[in-house]
């Protein structure tokens, strides 16, 4: 049934704003969740089909501008060596992520006390521990209890298996007596809330049909659906609007059929990500606010961060079946995650082991860099590649600057006429000296472990999948856009609750951390309203 | 209506088992492609228009290896684009596919067996001091 006058309008089905739709669904509030894509069909996705792999490069690639769906909107990206990567649909990105599912570390969260970089985080490790706890539960993870890279991290399933070449790398960072562990993947290794274990199809990045992928479509919002939330798919939100005295009055959007409508709400969260939600605010003008909702600090849209990612490759002689398992959880290292400043570097990176690509990937890169030839020998040299490879990507802490910005394309819009986001992005120098650190780490790993033929570059383009600082968190109003608790300093009711919200972006992928921080803000919301 | 001409099918069949060919009998030259095209299916149809775009550009009834060579030389982009839908399609064959030694193939009934690993292996790094700031 449809809820007429909500007290909460969540924007945004992804992976914080499904964290967000379930907190608040477990109290007597009434919610309504507005989302530009549709419900996922798993039955249909690529890894069910023989041509599975041809299907990333196009209708499930990574780049909303490739995919060009009806629920995509454009980015454009050219003024940036990272091109942005996202999918629009209930469960949001979750649909395509890998699922590598790190926590920050404590340190995250006071960079500018201990290292003298960027600002302080208005709340620590410990503040957020039990509702990353809470998220893992929710969520589903799996992983290994007693790393000495974290405090201590309980409750998880059994890792994702190493697999022969997670035995085989791990022996690598022994030799160089360099930490690892096996990754914290959000992906179940046994059936969990309705849900099938991992069987080790691969190819994650395109949806999981096995339901083993702890996207949000099948981790919070069967249950927030249950408990009484209305979700309206396909539909697009214009803006968030206020009266005449600034006041949150609720937002303008287009459903499926186009139709412009307005939805009023006491409580607006947005849940957008990195680019999605500076967008709106920025496309959110009005009397009282005349350069975007939520911008008197001017923030909005500045500061984003992209975690730069090197991409470190090694062929070994043996069969590793690398190709099988979920493409990107299988082990880490975080041996130079914390600062030493006799790298040359402030703050540091995850090295993050890859399973090896499929047969088209294989061939298409190889081919490409004249590894893999054409005619006689094409055969022989994919025999010895395919199986044989082990990835590493190297997770580049990013630091806030406010040249890079998320803002406006003036002319760009969306197929309900809405401006686009335009990305101006570059490298600090302290990134790219930590990403070159990291690909020749990357290389010497890969030859202790015993590689034949290693290589390594970076940036690599096509991997703008953590969208993060674009809506600053902080005490000070005239330096942030929202509170500790999310709330936008300049409107009541006003939440964001996804990584716009991040004052650092750590050297680990996102997705726990924000999900986490969606719960601890909602939390706030009800202790606030006595629910 | 036939997709390709005779003509278009003689010079795509020989650049194809050029590029592609016959392996021991279990992998096929890559000229079968010709023969499995579903025009609904945009991959199929950009290789299509592609394939059609390179034929227009070899004016040689016969073509070997120093041909095709020329032939890549001088429309370096236009092959380049080929070689890769070709690359695609080649791979996403089911009979390729089984005979690759992949695992399983989609819609991938079983799963895969990926073994645990040696936890042990960890012994080591299980013995560090914590590694983390506060
Ligand atoms: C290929 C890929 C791999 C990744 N791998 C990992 C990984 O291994 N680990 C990890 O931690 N992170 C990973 N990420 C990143 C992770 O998925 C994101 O950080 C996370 O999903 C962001 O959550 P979010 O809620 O901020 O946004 P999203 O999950 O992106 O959700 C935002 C939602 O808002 C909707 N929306 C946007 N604008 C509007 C509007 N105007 N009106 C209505 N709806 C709107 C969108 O359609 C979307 O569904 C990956 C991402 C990608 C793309
Ligand atoms: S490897 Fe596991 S998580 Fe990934 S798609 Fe396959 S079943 Fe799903």
């Amino acid at each position: 049934m449809k809820i007429k006058d909500p007290d909460v309008l969540i924007i945004g089905a992804g992976a914080s704003g499904a964290a967000a739709a379930w907190s608040l669904s477990q109290t007597s509030l009434k919610i309504v969740c507005l989302e530009q894509g549709g419900f996922m069909n798993p039955e249909e996705y690529p890894s069910t089909k023989i041509e599975w792999e041809s299907l990333k490069y196009n209708e499930f690639n990574v780049s909303p501008n490739i995919r060009n769906l009806p629920s995509d909107y454009p980015i454009n990206d050219t003024s940036s060596p990272i091109a942005i990567a996202n999918y629009n649909a209930v469960g949001g990105s979750t649909i395509l992520y890998s699922g590598h599912f790190p926590r920050f570390h404590p340190s995250d969260f006071r960079v500018k006390e201990l290292d003298h970089v960027a600002d302080n985080w208005p709340l620590n490790y410990y503040d957020l521990e039990p509702f990353y706890n809470l998220n893992d539960k929710m969520m589903g993870v799996s992983g290994l209890t007693g790393d000495p890279a974290y405090p201590l991290i309980e409750g998880m399933f059994a890792p994702i298996p190493l697999g022969a070449m997670g035995e085989v790398i791990g022996k690598g960072f022994n030799k160089l007596g360099w930490h690892w562990w096996p990754s914290y993947s959000a992906i179940i290794t046994q059936e969990y809330m309705h849900r099938g274990k991992c069987i080790n199809l691969g190819p994650c990045n395109m949806g999981c049909p096995q339901g083993a992928k702890s996207s949000t479509d099948v981790t919070y919002w069967p249950i927030a659906l249950k408990n009484g939330v209305e979700l309206r798919t396909h539909c697009r939100v214009r803006e968030v609007t206020v009266d005449k005295n600034g006041k949150l009055t609720g937002a303008i959007y287009y459903d499926k059929d186009g139709v412009e409508n307005f939805q009023s709400a006491k409580i607006v969260i947005i849940a957008c990500n990195g680019v999605g939600t500076p967008r709106l605010l920025l496309n959110s003008t009005s009397k009282c606010f005349p350069t975007g909702l939520a911008n008197n600090s001017g923030l909005v849209g500045k500061n984003l961060m992209l975690h730069p990612l090197g991409y470190v490759e090694g062929i070994f002689e043996e069969d590793l079946n690398s190709n099988l398992g979920p493409h990107g959880c299988c082990l880490q290292s975080q041996e130079f995650y914390e600062t030493d400043l006799s790298r040359g570097f402030v703050r540091g990176y995850t090295m993050q082991i890859l399973r090896g690509p499929g047969p088209v990937e294989t061939t298409l890169s190889g081919v490409g860099r004249r590894e893999i030839p054409l005619g006689m020998d094409h055969h022989k040299a994919v025999k010895n590649t395919l199986g044989k490879a082990i990835g590493m990507g190297i997770i580049v802490e990013d630091l806030p600057e406010l040249h890079n910005t998320v803002t406006l394309d003036p002319n760009i819009k969306d197929s309900n006429g809405i401006p686009a986001p335009k990305i101006n992005y570059q490298l600090s120098e302290n990134s790219k000296k930590m990403l070159a650190h990291g690909l020749e780490k990357g290389k010497e790993v890969m030859n202790a472990a015993g590689s034949k033929k290693t290589m390594s570059f970076g940036p690599v383009r096509n991997t703008g999948w953590h969208l993060m600082g674009t809506a600053k968190m902080g005490n000070d109003k005239e330096n942030s856009v929202v509170d500790k608790y999310g709330q936008s300093h300049d409107v009541k009711g006003l939440y964001i609750v996804d990584s716009s919200i991040f004052v650092t972006s750590g050297g680990v992928n996102p997705a726990s951390t924000l999900q986490a921080l969606s719960l601890f803000i909602c939390n706030k919301i009800k202790e606030e309203n006595n629910l | 209506m036939e997709i390709f001409s005779e003509e278009e099918i003689s010079k795509l069949s020989q650049i194809l088992n050029l590029i592609l060919p016959e392996y021991n009998e279990n992998l096929p030259s890559a000229s079968f492609i010709i023969n499995n095209l579903n025009l609904t299916n945009s991959i199929h149809k950009h290789f299509v228009d592609a394939s059609k775009n390179l034929c227009s550009r070899v004016e040689n009834i016969i073509i070997t290896d120093l041909i095709l060579t020329q032939i890549k030389k001088n429309n370096f982009r236009e092959f380049s684009v080929f070689v890769n839908l070709v690359l695609i399609l080649y791979y996403s064959n089911k009979k390729v596919l089984n005979n690759l030694n992949v695992g399983s193939v989609p819609p991938f009934p079983e799963g895969n067996f990926v073994k645990e690993g040696d936890l042990y292996l960890l012994e080591q790094v299980f013995l560090k001091e914590k590694i983390y700031r506060e």
